[in-house]
């Protein structure tokens, strides 16, 4: 795995032709300052209300062959952020680089291309499908639309079924003969049905029976071991994130607040919102369930059109002090940890 | 409770006394212009004074709708109550007429639902909807009934409840509302308090606020409480018993500690084996294979996933019934013998597919 610090070197010039394979460890994805605004609603154009902050100047690096998570509560965008990555959202400012080219930049023909490379996996499974289309045919749709259906293409499906424990003959079969676990199966072999190099993974597993999740899990680290994919995936639920993601970014309201190795993140959280969000989730054995410390937060989250004053979690926060509501703390190394945080005074804790 | 909690030197799980509410041999089916569903297989469990007892299974398991039927909350039809009894304080629950259920139910028996976003009246305020639960079952003033909503809102920490009496539940965030819910919930001093999903709709920082704000209701009350979830650290972190269910049976009950430490169902440990921990990094995850039946298989209802049955006959052949395997521990698994002391959640022992 390279190193979080030291990718500029393979990304600031597009050295790899979009048709190589990137080896593991290799910048894969770069998000540059990211910021998405949405405009609020206006009434009678009276009046207009502010825009929506979404996503605040978030940057970020994925690497072929790791899992890099984003993990926070509803409306601090982190879906946002990955929709703008796979251009379903444009940014409002910033720079989303994929293999050293800049996605706003492209022409259409290498926008197609890239698009064959970068691929998104929906939440829920269910509508993500044509229902009219036979699950080969939901297989073979990506292979058609880029003209690589007549060379092989039957065969590419069938192999991608079996990549998922079914026979070519479930192909003929409708989406809805299939159970939530297997959509999502087949919602995944479909991404990497043409070339994907990255996977935008939107809460894959959250509308998932529980006994079923592990299935989809197993299948992604099992893909990822196979052909180096880099991973972005996106989910609330810690546990999980814990478990298939290498590299964890926590966000709040818009921004990155925490951002370090799963380790670094689950052992040694130093951004009091991390530790806060950590101790919240509870834990699966009932021997511990008294001698844990839990952080309480106060209120409700701010909302995202007028977010507080420098930093933004400090309305909530119990370390707060004036500097917080005057400086914004920028994502850095401040307590010599090893990982950034977003903190004026972050201080590791081990929470778990 | 002691903070100093073993294995060995549990709390006595306390059944000398009779059960507040006691289910017997409930079935529930829904009438489909496809056939008939069967959600509630032949279900029982108990309900102890003061206790909290998990309802844990996936969506489809029948947990809902068991207690649900219980309730006389059931919409008949589609559902349709075939047999079973539910005593709560000498009352055959499924036996009561309507009025006298609804002189329950909200008064003995209260209720939170898990989205407070459609269980609240949109057009009457919170204040409003509390001090009506509160005047439905109690003779008092509409000032008294005002001053104690007031309270109530304090006690599940809303701040400045005063004014936020007047308030619309839009204006309220989840956290808050599920909290009005709780305040509403505990307005008439229940016995018993079901909460269904409390907290799934929340985030898990405001799961927590909701979360202490439950345990404190439920310490100065002192009501049992059936919590019923999808979501096993919930159930670790609140229940004292567990009731786990599968395909609309009891598939194995007992204490918090029997269930996480020593299971003694197939699904029970597959089903701690395959999610993943926040506490700890596991190498990788146990993969129940298919989905939970859309229509109830023969035998035991999770013979066609299990590893530890391997199609033996008598599996998909007999239904099998709750055994004791411990104290106060049942599993309604024909094997349960072959499940090993050292298969801990996360250290299956069972075969890997």
């Amino acid at each position: 795995m390279a190193n979080k610090n030291d990718e500029d070197a393979q990304t600031s010039q597009p050295s790899q032709g979009l048709y190589d394979r990137s080896p593991r460890g290799s910048t894969v994805l770069k998000v540059e300052h990211l910021v998405k605004n949405f405009s609020g609603p206006t009434r009678l154009s009276l009046h207009t209300s502010p825009p929506i902050q979404a996503v605040s100047d978030v940057s970020f690096v994925a690497h072929a062959g790791e899992t890099l998570g984003i993990v926070g509560e509803s409306g601090c965008g982190k879906t946002t952020t990955a929709r703008s990555i796979v251009q379903l959202i444009k940014p409002t400012s910033g720079r989303i680089l994929f293999r050293g080219h800049d996605l706003g930049k492209l022409d259409r023909v290498a926008k197609r291309r890239v698009r064959q490379e970068i691929q998104y996996v929906f939440q829920d499974p269910s509508t993500a499908f044509n229902p009219r289309m036979t699950v080969h045919d939901v297989i073979a749709e990506p292979l058609r639309i880029h003209g690589r259906y007549k060379q092989g293409g039957a065969d590419r499906v069938a192999e991608l079924l079996r990549l998922v424990s079914m026979e070519p003959e479930h192909g003929e079969r409708y989406p809805h003969e299939f159970s939530g676990g297997q959509r999502q199966r087949i919602g995944i072999v479909r991404a990497i049905a043409l070339d994907a190099q990255l996977l935008i993974l939107d809460e894959p597993v959250s509308a998932l029976d529980t006994s079923v999740q592990a299935q989809v899990i197993n299948l992604l680290k099992d893909l990822q071991d196979r052909l180096d994919l880099a991973y972005v995936f996106v989910a609330h639920d810690l546990s999980m994130i814990r478990h298939i993601c290498d590299r964890v970014a926590v966000m709040y309201l818009g921004k990155i607040v925490e951002m370090g190795t799963k380790t670094e993140i689950f052992e040694q959280p130093s951004h009091p919102y991390t530790q806060a969000l950590l101790s919240a989730v509870p834990i699966r054995d009932p021997s511990l369930r008294d001698s844990r410390e839990r952080i309480l937060l106060e209120g409700d989250i701010p909302s995202p059109s007028s977010p507080p004053s420098g930093c933004r979690f400090r309305t909530r926060c119990w370390k707060a002090k004036d500097i917080c509501a005057e400086e914004e703390p920028v994502l850095l190394d401040r307590s010599g940890i090893g990982h950034p945080s977003a903190c004026h005074f972050a201080t590791p804790s081990s929470s778990t | 409770m002691s903070a100093s909690q073993q294995d060995s030197t549990e709390p006595p799980v306390v059944e000398t006394d009779q059960p507040l509410l006691s289910v017997r041999g409930l079935v529930t089916e829904f009438v489909t212009p496809a056939g008939i569903i069967h959600a509630v297989n032949d279900v029982s469990f108990d309900v102890y004074s003061g206790e909290t007892v998990g309802v844990v299974g996936e969506s489809g398991s029948g947990k809902s709708v068991a207690v649900r039927s219980v309730l006389g909350l059931l919409s008949q039809p589609p559902g349709r109550i075939v047999a079973g009894e539910a005593v709560f304080e000498g009352h055959d629950l499924l036996r009561l007429d309507n009025y006298a259920l609804s002189v329950i139910r909200g008064s003995d028996i209260a209720v939170i639902f898990q989205d407070p976003g459609t269980s609240l009246n949109p057009v009457l305020t919170i204040g409003s909807q509390i001090s009506e639960a509160l005047r439905i079952h109690q003779d008092i003033s509409r000032t008294a009934a005002r001053r104690r909503s007031v309270e109530l809102l304090q006690m599940v920490g809303i701040p400045n409840a005063k004014a936020r009496l007047d308030e619309y539940p839009h204006q309220y965030s989840g956290g808050m509302r599920q909290r009005a819910m709780i305040a509403m919930a505990m307005a008439n001093r229940p016995k018993l308090l079901i909460a269904d999903e409390p907290t799934t709709a929340l985030d898990v920082t405001t799961q927590a606020q909701v979360l202490d704000v439950l345990k404190l209701a439920k310490k100065e009350s002192e009501a049992a409480t059936i919590l019923i979830t999808h979501d096993l650290g919930l159930i670790a972190e609140m229940a004292d018993r567990v009731v786990v269910m599968y395909a609309g049976r009891v598939l194995e009950t007992g204490s918090v500690f029997d269930i996480f430490h020593r299971p003694r169902h197939p699904y029970t440990i597959g089903l701690l084996a395959s999610l993943p921990r926040i506490d700890t990094e596991l190498d990788s995850l146990h993969s129940i294979r298919g989905a939970p039946p859309t229509t109830l298989p023969t035998g035991c209802a999770f013979h066609p996933r299990c590893d530890l049955g391997k199609g033996r006959a008598r599996c998909a052949e007999e239904v099998p019934h709750l055994n004791d395997v411990g104290v106060g521990h049942r599993s309604a698994c024909h094997f349960h013998e072959e499940i090993k002391d050292e298969v801990r959640a996360g250290d299956i022992n069972l075969e890997h597919r």
